[in-house]
């Protein structure tokens, strides 16, 4: 394949008289492809003097000319003064008939954003510029330049590259380019199936045949997929110094932006005892600042002081302020990636996270506008996330795996067709542990302690079922709705002292059950009264050829459930059993008759594996969703006495 | 106004005549007549409820001025002066829009002030408080064109004055135009508000008043003629999702230095002819393509499939007005272009094999009601082609310049039922003309389930979607883009939902007759109906559900209809039990209407087959405040009918 690529890469740098597009670039392994990436090459310059110099450089082959042009037509770069100054693009689409359209960077129409809180000129601006003359058989060649001035970021001499791409890859290659003598000596952390090497004073990370990332299936982490993600610095990232930055600004800062933002100072001033609300108040408050983009985007930058009550602040800001406010409860700042579901591959990285957070003990983790809550000692929401926790001292901070905790869900109770037949009147016991349990035993604490500390509520107290009870106690019914998936009617909640992940509650609602009984037939059908995990039965993409991993919610579900006979109807029989006991999904259902009470006896057990299921066991997921489908068929049949 | 107005509703509003007659309108110089907002959603200080003064609102413009002057070089200067009062600091705004800058008519601001004054004194807001953001709507579309926005102190109770003169130049393409339209409410309560319109005193210009009437004053200095409206007590514009446009949803004034359409469509058509010029390898491609075809139809469709397919939309006209197509030989060959371009070039190529054809311009959009304004005013958003035709019953039809290669005529729901302007030229002068207004047939789909039933439970199912009209040209280009290997592994991912564990025998997506497009499956399932000692059940997995929650739904509280363009989904289940076996229960037949809106049920036994039919008909029309539970009921409806079982009877020994 070496000598394919060789000669395709000849074939594409010397495109002075470019041919129709050779049989191999659309070889078995990407029959679909529009286009490929003949060759796509970063490179990381240190040595001029303006900055750091970052190069892309990618060759594309078309394919199919008028599906290829969908997505290459446009071209669209993001500038970002000082941090990611657009200084060079050169775009040419050679045709077969050896005409070339060419591109460059004073075409390009610029339109600034305003997101920069500070000085709108330093706003990031989107370029767009057409790529003309796209047809089957021509190949794009387009060079980007960028330059990272020594301001961004403190001059931290690290990189972070996305690997891959929508469409397939012959060669891809990452070179660092660092001066003859200096202690730059990058470091770099790689995906596997690549190549690492020296290579006349520059470190180069190459690989070849590279396929796309599959988009097209669901429930997939992009970011998982071969672990795309490259990061390289010099040895010691400087990084590494946030939290000495934290400490060493954030008190200065944070105190100036206390006394300029009223409502910061007036929440520390009222709330300062109140660990949840105050968690709350700052998850709220980062959420304001944070956007989509990583945290690191506008550099290491704390701002001016000038008008800063007048500004919205920025992400590191906020951090600094959610700090001073979460100190006293024992927080700790940490770092966060939602994307990533694997271990960083540099796990003391800046760059290997997104988001600004705080491990507040006793409470969970605060992150952009929710807070993740501890079930017992573990973070089942996290799971499988990576975290870096910014602990005091040196060289300390370290990532951890969160764990699973218990997330079972278990509803016990019976079942009974309501007289005008239209639906079931379901009592149940639902007991309701691990992270669904946490925060509903945490919403509804929080709820009797806010009536405890209002008059209202102490009136409440002596008078059950009055007064504010009632909205409060249907907001912690609606929040119970959405852990089974019904739409409770009545219910109460009991907490479980000994387990703050855990409570129980007694529910009561009915379940619609249009068409059960016909005019045409005289049996009586009913569909089992049962919440199954909705995000497993939408799951799609299960087969063989999947490459992605599946994420979904470890859970344990079960059902024992006493159906009463409809009057004047009996039972024609029993369901067959259903089991299925492999795989990351596994289902048992069985029937059983009790003829002394004239009950059918359901019992349900649904136990999902998670966070993430690999590939290679999408098949046998794909069998678990098959059988969860099955029991969402069943029915139970009655006829009538006769 | 609404049809749906019931007797007790007349008896009431008899009842309520009188006193809503003294109540009808607010003070002030204008009256409003619209079809569907009360006259207390446009304006306040009525003598009857909604009494409102200016102290009750948080934010208030005591004065919105804004003037509109034509100048002798055809540039125009805008001025804008406002005063804004803060009560409530909550409700100031953080940002104020001044103006969208076009850098083809060099917009720049002259004179800018603004003062505030709170009780800390007064501040002057500098200029640098102007800020400029991108105001290109679309990622494929681009003119670089930019919001002018005044980033405003933190939120503060007091009064902003602000004031703003900003210039620009002559159209460079489409010359001599003055015209625009305005709506009379603004983005908050106002107080006073004053529109200008001023031209030279020789230039005419025509009004239009739309849902209100007032006086328009004019009045003459230095030569220039000064049209002034001054209303007062105006409430906010409400907005509502998926309202009808803004042109039907407000009243408004608009303006034109057009005496009529045709005079205006006159002036477009000169610079569209002045790129239309093609080389001699377009034309060969436009008689190679619609080589041996007769009919007009025939040979207006190949050319449209041949660019709707072979070209990308993509707008680019940095500096330019965007009101003008680039050159067809530059289209040809970048295999680039927006609307116009595709219609210049779709133009070239009809011409080039003999078939008569205009370009046409109109509004597009999906789900919207739109009624052009009597005034010429272009209000106008995509371009497209109209073809003449003799044979035609209407002596010409429109292609859209794009859509996809498929089901090209009729328009969809998103061009149907509004007019466009044509620039016919010759003998013929540019005139509007209707857009045939589409049904709920204009996008129809239609899915068709044949379950046979084998005596150990197991089932070969034959599965078929339809797609016609509209709903044909979007699976196409699905189809299209996606490439047939993905679109078929799609679809066997779809019959994997419906029927888990089904084996695929054979799968086929593709044309079947003019504007057709289907998708046929057959599969075979090793368990299907489930049993209970010697009944069997079978559930029935529609390929489209409904439910509760309909598509886009929508809270009831709301002051705008919502605007619908229909839909028409049929669909059929044909379930067959093993031989012996006896039906012992099917679902109940059924019927649901609402206003014109149609569903229905039927389950037909036949022998051993039950045949079920379920039909649902959106029509296209205007959903006011109440309409969206009606709506749900009827969605709810149909998904109970969804939940319908057929229950046999079948034992080993039969």
């Amino acid at each position: 394949m070496g000598t394919l690529v060789a000669a395709l890469l000849v074939a594409s740098t010397a495109v002075a008289a470019p041919v129709a597009p050779p049989a191999e670039w659309r070889a078995d392994r990407w029959p679909d492809a529009a286009a490929i990436d003949l060759e796509r090459e970063v490179t990381y310059d240190l040595t001029d003097p303006r900055g750091m110099l970052v190069t892309s450089r990618v060759v594309t082959g078309i394919v199919h000319g008028d599906r290829a042009r969908r997505d290459l037509a446009r071209v669209s770069v993001t500038d970002r003064p000082i941090c990611r100054e657009v200084v060079g693009l050169e775009i040419a689409v050679h045709r077969p008939d050896g005409a070339t359209m060419e591109s460059h960077l004073d075409e390009m129409v610029w339109s600034p954003l305003g997101d920069h809180p500070l000085e709108p000129s330093r706003s990031t601006r989107e370029g767009t510029v057409p790529r003309r003359g796209i047809v089957t058989g021509g190949t794009v060649e387009q060079t980007t330049t960028w330059l990272r001035r020594p301001e961004c970021f403190g001059g931290a001499l690290l990189g972070r590259v996305s690997l891959g791409g929508d469409r397939p890859r012959l060669v891809e290659t990452v070179r660092v380019v660092g001066p003859a003598s200096g202690s730059w000596d990058a470091v770099v952390d790689r995906p596997g199936g690549g190549e690492l090497v020296d290579e006349g004073g520059a470190r180069v990370f190459r690989r070849e045949l590279v396929d796309p990332v599959p988009d097209e299936e669901d429930n997939t982490h992009r970011h998982h997929h071969e672990g795309r993600i490259l990061v390289w610095s010099a040895p010691t990232p400087p990084a590494l110094g946030l939290r000495s930055a934290l400490d060493a600004r954030a008190s200065e800062r944070a105190t100036a932006v206390l006394d300029a933002v009223a409502k910061a100072r007036k929440a520390y001033d009222s709330r300062g005892d109140a660990t949840d609300e105050m968690a709350a108040y700052v998850a709220f408050k980062i959420a304001q600042a944070d956007d989509d983009s990583p945290y690191w985007s506008y550099g290491f930058e704390w701002g001016e002081r000038t008008r800063l009550a007048e500004r919205p602040l920025m992400p590191l800001e906020w951090w600094a302020v959610g700090w001073a406010l979460l100190r006293k409860h024992g927080a700790t700042p940490l770092l966060y990636d939602g994307r990533t579901r694997r271990e960083p591959a540099d796990p003391l990285h800046p760059m290997a996270y997104h988001r600004l957070g705080f491990w507040v003990p006793d409470v969970g983790v605060v992150l952009p506008g929710t807070i993740h809550y501890f079930a017992g000692t573990a973070l089942p929401t996290l799971a499988g996330k990576a975290v870096l926790r910014l602990d005091v001292g040196a060289m300390e901070r370290r990532s951890f795996e969160v764990v699973a905790a218990d997330e079972t869900t278990r509803f016990e109770g019976s079942v009974r067709l309501d007289d005008d037949r239209e639906a079931m009147d379901v009592n149940v016991t639902a007991e309701v542990r691990g992270s669904r349990g946490a925060k509903l035993a945490r919403s509804y604490r929080s709820m009797l302690s806010r009536l405890e500390s209002s008059k209202k509520g102490k009136r409440a107290k002596r008078k059950p079922n009055a007064g504010p009870l009632r909205p409060s106690a249907r907001r912690t019914l609606r929040l119970l709705s959405r852990t089974f998936g019904g739409d409770v009617i009545k219910g109460s909640v009991t907490l479980d002292e000994d387990d703050p992940a855990a409570a129980s509650a007694r529910l009561r609602w009915k379940h619609a059950v249009p068409g059960a009984v016909t005019e045409r037939g005289r049996v009586l059908i009913l569909p089992l009264p049962l919440s199954l995990p909705r995000d497993v039965l939408r799951l799609r993409d299960l087969t063989e050829a999947r490459r992605s991993p599946v994420v979904v919610r470890a859970r344990t579900v079960v059902y024992s459930l006493r159906v009463k006979d409809p009057g004047g109807m009996r039972s024609a029989g029993l369901p067959a059993a259903i089991v299925h006991e492999d795989g990351p999904v596994r289902v048992a259902a069985s029937f059983a008759r009790d003829d002394e009470t004239r009950e059918t006896l359901v019992d349900v057990e649904v136990v999902v594996d998670g966070p993430l299921v690999p590939a290679a066991e999408a098949v046998a997921l794909r069998d678990g969703v098959r059988a969860l489908r099955a029991l969402e068929r069943v029915r139970l049949v009655y006829e009538p006495e006769e | 106004m609404s049809s749906r107005t019931t007797p007790a509703a007349l008896l009431v509003a008899a009842l309520l005549l009188p006193a809503l007659a003294s109540a009808a309108q607010p003070k002030g110089n204008a009256t409003f007549d619209h079809p569907w907002m009360p006259t207390r959603e446009i304006g306040y200080q009525h003598d009857a409820q909604y009494l409102h003064d200016d102290s009750k609102f948080g934010v208030l413009f005591t004065r919105y001025f804004e003037r509109y002057e034509l100048r002798e070089d055809g540039g125009v200067t805008t001025t804008l002066k406002w005063t804004l009062r803060t009560k409530n600091d909550a409700r100031m705004p953080r940002t104020l829009h001044i103006a969208t800058k076009s850098s083809a008519r060099n917009t720049r601001v002259e004179r800018f002030s603004a003062v505030l004054k709170t009780k800390k004194g007064i501040e002057n807001i500098g200029a640098d408080r102007l800020i400029e953001v991108g105001a290109d709507a679309y990622e494929t579309y681009i003119a670089d064109t930019r919001w002018l926005l005044l980033m405003l102190p933190e939120r503060t109770t007091g009064t902003l004055e602000f004031e703003v003169v900003l210039h620009e130049d002559p159209d460079p393409e489409v010359e001599g135009l003055f015209m625009g339209w305005q709506t009379v409410q603004v983005n908050g309560p106002a107080a006073e508000r004053i529109l200008e319109i001023a031209a030279p005193q020789t230039t005419e210009i025509f009004f239009e008043k739309r849902y209100f009437d007032a006086v328009i004053e004019p009045s003459t200095k230095d030569g220039v003629t000064t049209r002034r409206l001054r209303l007062t007590h105006l409430m906010p514009r409400f907005w509502s999702r998926g309202m009808p446009h803004s042109l039907d949803a407000f009243p408004l004034l608009a303006w034109s230095n057009q005496r009529d359409w045709a005079e205006l469509g006159a002036r477009f058509a000169k610079p569209w002819a002045a790129r239309s010029a093609f080389g001699d390898d377009v034309a060969a491609t436009a008689r190679s393509i619609t080589d041996g075809l007769e009919s007009v139809v025939d040979r207006a469709t190949a050319v449209h499939d041949y660019v709707a397919d072979g070209w990308t939309y993509l707008g680019f006209y940095p500096g330019e007005s965007g009101w003008v197509p680039h050159e067809v030989q530059d289209v040809w060959a970048s295999r680039i272009g927006d609307c116009k371009d595709q219609t210049s070039l779709m133009l070239a190529m009809l011409r080039a094999a003999d078939v008569e054809a205009y370009p046409a311009i109109g509004y597009a959009g999906r789900g919207r009601s739109f009624t052009s304004l009597r005034v010429p005013v272009v209000t106008a958003n995509h371009a497209f082609v109209y073809v003449v035709d003799p044979d035609h019953p209407a002596g010409g039809f429109f292609i859209n310049s794009t859509d996809v290669g498929f089901a090209a005529t009729p328009q969809g729901p998103w061009m149907g039922g509004r007019d466009a302007l044509v620039f016919f030229d010759g003998e013929r002068a540019p005139e509007l003309v209707p857009i045939p207004p589409s049904t709920a047939e204009s996008r129809y789909m239609a899915d068709h389930t044949r379950l046979e039933l084998r005596p150990d439970g197991g089932a070969v199912v034959r599965f078929t979607r339809i797609h016609q009209g509209d709903a044909a040209a979007d699976a196409y280009g699905r189809w299209r883009d996606s490439g047939p290997e993905e679109r078929l592994r799609i679809w066997e991912g779809r019959l994997e939902r419906l029927f888990p564990g089904a084996e695929v025998v054979s799968l086929r997506e593709g044309p079947d007759g003019p504007g057709r497009w289907v998708f046929e499956a057959e599969a075979a399932l090793a368990s299907w109906a489930t049993t209970t000692g010697e009944l069997h059940t079978v559930t029935l997995p529609w390929g489209t559900t409904f439910g509760a929650a309909p598509p886009s739904a929508f809270g009831e509280d709301r002051i705008h209809p919502r605007a619908l363009s229909g839909s028409l989904r049929e669909q059929s289940f044909e379930v067959v039990v093993p031989a012996g076996a006896a039906l012992v229960s099917i679902p109940d037949a059924g019927e649901h209407t609402w206003q014109n809106w149609r569903a229905s049920f039927t389950s037909d036994p036949r022998g051993r087959t039950v045949v079920m039919t379920l039909r649902a008909s959106e029509s296209p029309g205007r959903m006011f405040r109440g309409d969206e539970g009606r709506r749900k009921a009827f969605h709810r409806w149909l998904g109970d009918v969804q939940q319908g079982t057929v229950v046999y009877r079948w034992s080993e020994g039969e």
